[in-house]
């Protein structure tokens, strides 16, 4: 359930990279994947897997975060495929409403959606959660001018990534009970399946609030408040990442430069 | 200070109602003809129950959660890219909703399971909106095909968390006091 995205350590040289680089680096490789033409992303593309592949995630792992979106993958490369509005090239199966330009056009999409694929994986697969946690407070920073609880929103994001876990944990073990009283949401008809879904989630639901209720009372115990407040993880701009910036920039305006002479 | 420390509840309520949606990510409801994900579900429970910032709220962590890397995102996905990826208007659509649809809920004294349902539809309708639209801009789709990809197949499954999720809420809606 936890095996695609997740954060494995390692030792390579993009791991010590700045939470905060990393995910700048992500932002701008996602946005310049989705406005640059096919040749430069195609390039980026073969540039990202190897980079991924360099720094110890295998293909299998990309493999695996691409499996469960490959419905979506299909339903993309169709709906360009089939409905092509524009007919280039030669036709293919006319009456299905194939062309080779809607082929191509079903490709291109496809790979994109690909490369923004192995862009996220290798940020979220290099960085501890933490460590991001850390980069995205540090981004929202300037938030704070418009009275947006910065703060806070760093809390309750830890909150919620420790107690998700939790709660999937709560959800399997009424499951199991409903499953031992002859339940379940594999059986029956729809009717039944309805009701049963409505008791596993009345189920989660009130032991979410009861959790809730405890965890803000032992909170106000120990006397939290709101407001400004240190963290165990101290980010720290080095010379790897002044020298890792220099590069990424150099490839963004190469493939930039690329990209306007293809266009 | 006793004012800071009223909105502890909220917080922390919000933080749940957020990791909740995740989880929703891995709790599948068997419906036809696509089977579908507890994600709006939960959402559309979130807002009613907790009202439009904090439900909002909820879903900006739940949006947090997904770019910090857990695959919490519809079909296992996780990352920043995918927020400007095809289906991230969807997302950024679930902020939203969840405050119109909170907004809308506690508009009502004593809400009904009927007008619960008609908020939820409105903030169904928000979400297939900047969804369709983020699709279609991305995709390099026109309207109509996005409409066709990203809404239509999950229309009959929206519906049914939808009158599902308004007969928890009016189950629920004495319960948290925040």
């Amino acid at each position: 359930m936890y095996d695609t995205g997740t954060f494995i350590a390692g030792q390579t040289l993009i791991y010590k990279l700045d939470p905060r680089v990393k995910l700048a680096f992500t932002v701008t490789l996602s946005i310049f994947i989705l406005w640059a033409s096919p040749l430069p992303i195609f390039s980026l593309g073969v540039i990202l897997l190897l980079t991924a592949l360099t720094n110890g995630i295998t293909l299998r792992t990309v493999g695996q975060s691409v499996r469960p979106l490959l419905l979506f993958i299909i339903l993309i490369f169709l709906a360009h495929a089939l409905f092509a509005s524009e007919v280039e090239g030669a036709l293919f199966v006319s009456y299905l409403g194939i062309s080779l330009g809607g082929i191509q056009g079903g490709f291109i999409a496809v790979w994109r959606f690909l490369c923004l694929i192995v862009a996220a994986v290798l940020l979220t697969m290099t960085t501890a959660p933490s460590r991001l946690v850390a980069a995205i407070k540090y981004f929202l920073h300037p938030l704070k001018f418009l009275r947006v609880p910065v703060e806070d929103i760093a809390v309750m994001i830890t909150l919620a990534l420790r107690m998700m876990p939790a709660l999937l944990l709560q959800k399997k073990k009424i499951e199991r009970a409903q499953i031992a009283r002859g339940g379940g949401l594999r059986r029956f008809g729809l009717w039944v399946r309805a009701k049963y879904f409505l008791s596993l989630v009345l189920g989660v639901l009130l032991g979410t609030f009861r959790r809730a209720d405890e965890l803000a009372l032992a909170m106000e115990a120990r006397a939290y408040a709101r407001g400004e407040r240190t963290s165990a993880v101290e980010l720290k701009i080095r010379q790897v990442d002044y020298l890792a910036i220099l590069l990424f920039c150099l490839m963004i305006i190469i493939f930039i430069a690329l990209n306007l002479f293809l266009s | 200070m006793p004012a800071d420390r009223k909105p502890i509840k909220g917080i922390v309520y919000a933080a749940l109602f957020g990791a909740l949606t995740a989880a929703g990510a891995f709790i599948i409801i068997p419906v036809p003809p696509v089977p579908i994900t507890a994600q709006t579900f939960f959402l559309n429970v979130a807002a009613s129950l907790l009202g439009g910032p904090l439900g909002a709220t909820s879903q900006f962590i739940y949006v947090m959660l997904g770019v910090v890397g857990v695959p919490v995102f519809a079909g296992g996905k996780a990352g920043l890219g995918v927020l400007f990826g095809p289906t991230g208007g969807y997302l950024i659509g679930f902020i939203v909703a969840a405050f119109v649809i909170g907004i809308l809920a506690k508009m009502k004294k004593d809400t009904g399971v009927f007008w619960y349902i008609f908020s939820m539809l409105i903030g169904m309708v928000i979400i297939d909106a900047f969804g369709t639209i983020q699709l279609s801009l991305v995709a390099a789709l026109s309207l109509k095909k996005a409409f066709g990809v990203g809404v239509l197949p999950f229309l009959p499954g929206d519906i049914t968390k939808i009158v599902l999720a308004a007969i928890v809420s009016s189950k629920l809606k004495g319960r948290i006091k925040i």
